[in-house]
């Protein structure tokens, strides 16, 4: 689509565009963002700016390997092999093994290789868990699906990183049509994320807020909110063309991890000394004394540890006996 | 005389995967092949460790989920049955590769192994692994920690109560299992967030760790960073994870299990040998799975692999763990030279199924760690958290950062594009379970069982495992399955006790199948 016919969309079709094309639209951004995010996306690929985009890189990397599914089975697995490689610590080797004979008669079931992307070390260990180098079983029988929607009003927000919040929210549409009846049918519903750090937050106080268009009752987003270590809250209601802003929702309130490291010095410390020894049993006479006695409460301890071994491994044998 | 200490952490997990209603289920081999490779094997190094007198601590979480399945008769007698099958084929093994010189002693290994495997579980420790590690616990080497009730990632949950209840159930049941209440906890995928401290407080937990940056973000500033555990406001200790050590063991680049002579993990009999004489050791349905008998090692970097050699293995681990041993004296010495008033903590947290599953040769590899650490020099003492703030019960007092010890350090391998639709579910299934307890306290009979069925089916849903799984790509189905079906489960026994029209045979059946947390208390949700 050329340039000027977009300029001719108002910023709600152009958003809706937008969404439509999988494209994530940064909170605030104006009507020639948003040209210039479309026209973008008629080239070749979608804007990677956006807060979905990241999420779906994964998915992203689905069609090659569906792809590889309609080449000859050999080939396949070859490929995907070799896809593997930057996410499994070793490539799985295909089957040209010297023990290996020709399989007859064997159900064929593809292996899927257990990353979709590239995984750090420590993810790749728990891949390995689960890796039981077959798929699954036979489709398992699918019962009843979870509802849409539970039919109440609602607005969640959870931190995901030090930039990004996921928020979900549901309205029954009902509500919305007999609010937009009473407010105006061109009322927006919109997410309305408030920074709330530092305050009581009751609905006005916030130190800042922004408001982003949303389409579907029930949805989600992901806020790019670029605010490490501050507190946010969110409303989900109808925004009217002269400003008014009816809340439907709000959600909990949720801090963002800090991300950095802090620049307060001061330094305040804890003993808690005194719970340890209750911890360990230890009476109250001892346990009174500060670090003068310390000796006396390692000695105790050393008492209880060696108390606790004679004890248990007594226990021990016992049960061992009755087995 | 020690300048600094080394605890070593293994964080032993696996999924709640009993499914009483198929004779055989695939996902159960995650238990099986983790009792074969990992846990015995473990086991084996720490009652060597005994016999032989050497002086060691360790720490490991069990998780409640695994102490479920490990002591269960069900999944005890199946783990006999697929140990039997494991020894037959071995044995076969042994016989077809009788003119294979380089691959016999290895089907002789691996029959061993598994005969030793079988006698480990049934003879020794009676089907019941659990007291194995109750008596390395008992014995004073091995502080057992719990984790959340089914890994549930805590910073997602919202609800607080359904937090409480990750915890408390927790608790509850590693008390009755392992004879004393847990001091630490590992939070599960080290979810920490503000305030959580305090939770773990109220159930006894004095400490717990995170990632590397849950403390060096932490605020004021912690003045020793990871090397000396810190306090929350509410007194509970957080001890950070040492970058440098972790690095060393978890790294396929600069780490050890990726050294050419040890065995490769994607190379296994399931897939490499004819049909035919495979296919009675496969599930019913016949698809080629892993067996767990492996003939190559890593050899390169490409596809050709050389057969597995065990002595070559076994002397590249003892020179990992000589290497491993002198960076960690290295690093004390320079720690000491910096921490002057406490000696410094190294926390080295790995996933105990690392050991073994993963990497063949890792529980060698601890096992001559443990014994150089003894025996080789004096700069470095093993040392459990519990040990640790009782030497030092003064910290410094700082907030820790949310955080995860996840891709990316944080949420996002749990919240994204692949699995962020099933929080909606989650916290509303979480809220109805304190709607139900606030609204029927004090029940009994049928009534009483419903609400504790319907409090298990909501903690087997918030299993961090399936968001883990979705995100991965293999076994997805049955991740989402699983969610769906504890989540629908749940559903209905919360229409139904708010209906009061309570199923009991349906109730019964699922009891027999979801049958975790026998002693589960749903006022927890209160």
């Amino acid at each position: 689509m050329a340039n000027s016919s977009l300029q001719l969309k108002t910023v709600a079709e152009l958003k809706a565009m937008a969404k439509k094309k999988k494209i994530t639209v940064p909170a605030g951004s104006t009507k020639t963002d948003l040209i210039g995010l479309l026209s973008k996306s008629n080239g070749a690929k979608p804007a990677k700016t956006a807060a979905k985009a990241k999420v779906k890189a994964a998915k992203s990397a689905k069609p090659a390997a569906s792809k590889a599914k309609t080449a000859p089975a050999k080939k396949a697995v070859k490929k995907k092999a070799a896809a593997a490689k930057p996410a499994a610590r070793r490539a799985k080797p295909v089957l040209e093994a010297p023990l290996k004979a020709a399989a007859a008669k064997e159900p064929q079931r593809r292996v899927k290789i257990p990353a979709t992307e590239p995984l750090a070390e420590q993810e790749q260990v728990s891949v390995a868990k689960f890796f039981t180098g077959s798929p699954e079983f036979a489709a398992l029988e699918t019962g009843a699906s979870l509802p849409g929607e539970y039919g109440e009003e609602r607005i969640i927000m959870l931190p995901r990183d030090p930039e990004y919040a996921f928020a979900y929210w549901e309205i029954p549409q009902e509500r919305i049509d007999r609010e937009r009846a009473l407010l105006g049918h061109d009322s927006r519903l919109c997410v309305r994320v408030y920074d709330i750090t530092g305050v009581h937050f009751d609905g006005s106080n916030a130190t800042a807020y922004f408001d982003q268009d949303v389409y579907e009752h029930v949805g989600s987003w992901y806020f790019n909110l670029q605010r490490p270590g501050r507190s946010f809250c969110a409303d989900i209601g109808l925004r009217t063309s002269d400003g008014r802003f009816l809340v439907l929702a709000r959600s909990n309130a949720m801090s963002m991890p800090s991300g950095e490291v802090s620049d307060v010095l001061d330094e305040e410390w804890m003993s808690i000394e005194e719970d340890f020894v209750k911890l360990y049993g230890i009476p109250g006479w001892i346990a009174g004394g500060q670090s003068a006695q310390s000796q006396q409460v390692q000695e105790l301890l050393r008492l209880r540890r060696l108390m606790d071994i004679s004890s248990a491994s007594l226990s021990g044998r016992s049960r061992k006996q009755g087995r | 005389m020690a300048q600094g200490y080394l605890a070593m952490v293994l964080h032993t997990h696996l999924p709640f995967v009993r499914h009483p209603e198929h004779d055989q289920f695939l996902e159960e081999d995650w238990l099986y092949e983790a009792i074969t490779e990992t846990y015995i094997p473990l086991i084996n190094v720490f009652d060597g460790l005994i016999n032989d007198g050497v002086e060691f601590r360790i720490t490991m979480s069990l998780t409640p989920t695994l102490i479920a399945m490990l002591t269960d008769p069900l999944l005890q007698h199946r783990y006999v049955r697929h140990i039997n099958k494991l020894i037959e084929l071995a044995e076969k093994e042994v016989e077809r590769t009788r003119n294979q010189p380089e691959f016999r002693p290895l089907a002789e290994m691996y029959r061993d192994m598994f005969r030793n495997a079988r006698y480990v579980f049934e003879e020794k420790y009676g089907q019941n692994l659990v007291s194995a590690f109750k008596k390395f616990q008992d014995l004073g080497k091995m502080e057992i920690i719990t984790c959340g009730a089914t890994h549930g990632f805590l910073p997602l949950m919202v609800n607080r109560n359904a937090v409480r209840a990750q915890i408390a159930v927790a608790v509850d049941q590693h008390t009755r299992h392992l004879g004393r209440p847990p001091k630490g906890i590992w939070l599960p995928e080290c979810g920490y967030y503000e305030g959580l401290d305090e939770l773990l407080k109220e159930h006894g937990i004095r400490f717990f760790f995170t990632d590397s940056h849950g403390i060096y973000h932490a605020a004021p500033r912690p003045k020793y960073g990871v090397f000396a555990p810190v306090f929350c406001r509410s007194g509970v200790a957080a001890f950070g994870r040492d970058v440098e050590s972790s690095k060393q063991v978890w790294s396929s680049k600069e780490g050890y299990p990726g050294d050419f002579n040890y065995r490769e993990f994607y190379r296994d009999v399931g897939f490499d040998l004819d049909y035919e004489y495979i296919k009675p050791y496969l599930h019913p349905d016949g698809v080629r799975v892993n067996l767990g008998i492996k003939y190559f090692k890593i050899t390169g970097k490409t596809n050709h692999k050389d057969p597995y050699i065990r002595h070559w293995a076994l002397e590249r681990a003892a020179e990992h763990a000589g290497n491993f041993l002198f960076n960690r004296e290295r690093q004390v010495e320079w720690l000491a030279g910096i921490i002057r008033d406490r000696k410094p903590v190294i926390v080295a947290p790995y996933d105990a199924e690392l050991y073994g599953h993963w990497w063949f040769e890792g529980p060698d590899w601890l096992n001559f760690l443990f014994r150089k650490i003894a025996y080789d020099q004096q700069t470095v003492k093993l040392t459990t958290p519990t040990e640790y703030l009782a030497e030092y019960p003064r910290c410094q007092v700082v907030r820790p950062s949310q955080s995860s010890w996840g891709y990316k350090g944080y949420a996002e391998f749990w919240l994204n594009g692949s699995n962020d639709w099933i929080y909606r579910h989650l916290h509303k299934a979480a809220d109805r379970m304190t709607e139900l307890a606030r609204s029927f306290p004090n029940a009994d009979g049928v009534l009483r069982r419903a609400l504790n069925q319907a409090a298990r089916e909501l903690l087997l849903a918030q299993s961090s495992d399936w968001a883990f799984i979705m995100k991965t790509g293999s076994h997805v189905e049955y991740a989402v399955k699983r969610t769906q079906d504890h989540v629908l489960r749940f559903t209905r026994l919360y229409d139904d006790i708010k209906g009061n029209r309570i199923d009991e045979r349906w109730l019964g059946d699922i009891e027999y199948a979801d049958n975790i947390f026998p002693h589960i208390d749903y006022s927890v949700y209160a």
